[in-house]
């Protein structure tokens, strides 16, 4: 086979994976490349995507039959398997033509986890150790395989992850029937022991070796299993509690097989995945809480509604806020007042008090923001501060019941329980 | 009768014309490169001279009374080529001389957002064309890079690809200013640049074209295309040489 057609099937099984950030790793000295730290986009593909690393699976010949995988070993697709010098070649080459920021390698399973592993970290081999690659690779560990290939694996890479796919152990086993969550979550717990282990090192001996300097990271899709978005965001938070995980992603589940236990969707769900990076970000950088942005009688975000103007419409009682002396923490709290605006804004307060027309050059988003601010004690929304009037103004999907499309699908109530919380899953 | 303060178009020269203006009090009617001065009749012309005893004391008043980061802003403005970049230096500077170090915090006043917009526009830039640029592999093994920039922006990215790709010949060819920054083993120099023929390429470089060509292709999810939101991202105007948009080449 050509490599031509190698890599178009290759691309082809691994365009669903959407961890394509390239960022926190700074790696320089080589022959050849250098990691950055805030992370370069190449290129944006026909679906809006940024295209930073060379994505492919080294082969997509499965031995398992995961029911939401286009690789699964019951599909009738084309079928192939780089040689580790194909792969590392192909990788220098497009690096050194600026077309990317390095590798993003995984694979399906062939044979069995360790075998994978061990041609995946042959791979990595060459190019570190035979080309002087210091470019960005993002590694999958493949869950079941053996520790110390786990090791070799994260000393070789920048970012190692492995994927969670289901946000439940019950959706996992129907889905993935070959995967478990015990063989996930401890190669996960394991390479975040190793990582500070090496930190610790670090800060003895001076040239300790390096071990995925970028942390790791995982995958959640969403909407293939029933799980709301109040289960899947307390997964998250645990996660970034637990292992410091760097990313949680999240994919909007895309229907490429039909089954009996997948919905069968017309559309991924993209905005639901979209609220969820929303949320996500609340929870890393605005020092929200899952259970604050959500709860039992709200197990959903609304599709409508970013998840901060809801949070904040649900809690109209802590608005409007003094732009002029609130602290920082209820800065970030304003729907449209973001990290960067709301440091901008402790700034200028120290020097001068701030007016309703300085804020947009602060870029405070007023649309937003307007019916949750006073400025000098005056309030300039154009309806009343009530949750109503607001909704109305802000809601991009008026009057289409949340997440409708989806959770027919799923409307045994039992099912949706069996899901349960998630922190007594782990 | 107002100055017009007149400069060579170099960097120095650009901060001899703002030494110069500062030194005669009054604001100016106008800074302009040389080449871009049109005589009035309402302003007096006086041309600088880059470098200068006052243009020494200038700089050293910068680093003592100005915010930080100011010369890299001054830079960048310089870089930027917008009409009227000289202007707008001035009159940040000149907020910024009488509000010291704390200049960079009145964001709400004109010349101070202006002057950061137009800092930040050229950085954004810069940082886009850091993964925008596309080197293709000539016959004689140099890797040659053609861009059209808004800003010109080789200074600002050349030691990225320094860091980068130290050990291989490469040039980056501004082509729209007729410049080009050419590495050699970790020596980088920016010149004027014209290309002399066509460049000839090699039968690898046709191929991994092809194979990215392809990538690009394949990567792209049918069901969430998006074309509106790609050129949001990846603006049209930088499709010109980038390999995986542009029409292909013929080998
Ligand atoms: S292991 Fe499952 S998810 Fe991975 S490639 Fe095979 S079928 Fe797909």
């Amino acid at each position: 086979m050509h490599v031509l057609d190698k890599l178009s099937a290759l691309a082809n099984s691994a365009k669903y994976d959407v961890s394509c950030a390239s960022s926190g790793s700074t790696r320089q000295g080589g022959a050849l490349g250098r990691a950055t730290l805030g992370g370069i986009c190449h290129s944006w593909s026909a679906d809006g995507r940024c295209i930073s690393l060379l994505k492919v699976l080294f082969s997509n010949i499965c031995v398992y039959d995961c029911a939401y995988c286009i690789n699964r070993r019951s599909n009738d697709i084309r079928r192939a398997q780089f040689t580790p010098e194909e792969l590392a070649r192909l990788t220098v080459n497009f690096y050194q033509k600026n077309y990317i920021e390095g590798l993003f390698l995984s694979s399906a399973i062939v044979k069995n986890p360790d075998h994978t592993m061990e041609l995946l970290n042959k791979t990595m081999r060459l190019l570190r150790e035979a080309y002087l690659f210091h470019g960005y690779i993002h590694v999958k560990v493949i869950p079941g395989s053996s520790p110390a290939l786990v090791d070799e694996a994260g000393r070789l890479a920048d970012r190692v992850s492995v994927n969670i796919e289901l946000p439940s152990a019950q959706s996992l086993a129907l889905l993935a029937p070959q995967k478990n969550y015990p063989a996930i979550f401890a190669p996960m717990r394991h390479i975040h022991k190793t990582i500070l282990q090496h930190k610790e090192e670090n800060k003895t001996t001076k040239h300790a070796m390096k071990f995925a300097p970028a942390g790791q990271s995982t995958q959640l899709i969403i909407g293939a299993s029933p799980e709301r978005d109040l289960q899947i965001l307390k997964l998250s938070a645990f996660l970034y509690q637990s292992v410091r995980m760097r990313r949680v992603y999240y994919s909007a589940y895309v229907p490429v097989n039909a089954g009996t236990n997948l919905p069968a969707l017309i559309r991924p769900p993209l905005l639901r995945e979209h609220r969820l990076y929303q949320a996500d970000w609340l929870l890393r950088f605005y020092g929200f809480e899952a259970t604050e942005l959500l709860d039992e009688q709200h197990p959903d975000f609304e599709e409508g509604l970013d998840p901060k103007v809801s949070w904040a419409l649900r809690h109209i009682g802590a608005f409007p806020v003094e732009i002029n002396t609130a602290d920082y923490s209820q800065l970030l709290r304003i729907p449209g007042v973001g990290v960067r605006s709301a440091a901008r804004i402790m700034a200028v307060r120290k020097v001068k008090k701030i007016r309703y027309e300085d804020l947009k050059k602060l870029r405070v988003v007023l649309k937003r923001a307007q019916y949750f601010i006073l400025v000098n004690g005056r309030y300039h929304g154009d309806v009343s501060p009530e949750p109503v009037g607001i909704r109305q103004k802000l809601d991009v999907i008026a009057r289409r019941p949340p997440s409708q499309s989806q959770l027919t699908l799923f409307s045994a109530p039992e099912e949706r329980e069996a899901a349960s919380s998630i922190s007594g899953e782990l | 009768m107002k100055y017009t303060f007149i400069y060579d178009g170099s960097f120095e020269g650009f901060l001899a014309a703002m030494a110069e203006a500062f030194y005669q009090g009054d604001p100016p009617e106008d800074i302009r490169e040389e080449k871009e001065y049109v005589p009035s009749l309402f302003s007096q012309a006086i041309k600088v001279e880059p470098v200068s005893q006052r243009f020494k004391a200038f700089v050293t008043r910068l680093g003592a009374e100005a915010p930080p980061a100011t010369m890299r802003k001054l830079f960048c403005a310089y870089l930027s080529g917008v009409q009227n970049r000289e202007m707008l230096a001035y009159r940040y500077l000149d907020f910024a001389f009488r509000h010291g170090n704390q200049a960079g915090r009145f964001l709400s006043e004109e010349a101070v957002s202006r002057m950061e917009e137009l800092f930040r526009k050229v950085l954004r830039e810069a940082h886009r064309m850091q993964g925008l640029v596309r080197f293709k592999e000539l016959s004689d093994g140099v890797l040659y890079a053609p861009v059209e920039t808004d800003h010109n922006v080789l200074p600002l990215i050349s030691p990225h690809f320094i860091k980068r790709m130290r050990h291989s010949r490469w040039v980056i060819h501004d082509v729209r200013r007729q410049q080009a920054a050419v590495n050699d083993n970790g020596t980088c120099r920016i010149m004027a640049t014209q290309l002399a023929h066509t460049p000839e390429y090699t039968e690898d470089e046709y191929f991994y074209q092809r194979l990215w060509r392809e990538y690009f292709k394949t990567i792209a999810i049918e069901s969430r295309l998006n074309p509106r939101l790609q050129r949001q991202f990846l603006p049209q105007r930088y499709w010109k040489y980038l390999v995986e948009v542009a029409p292909p080449e013929e080998a």
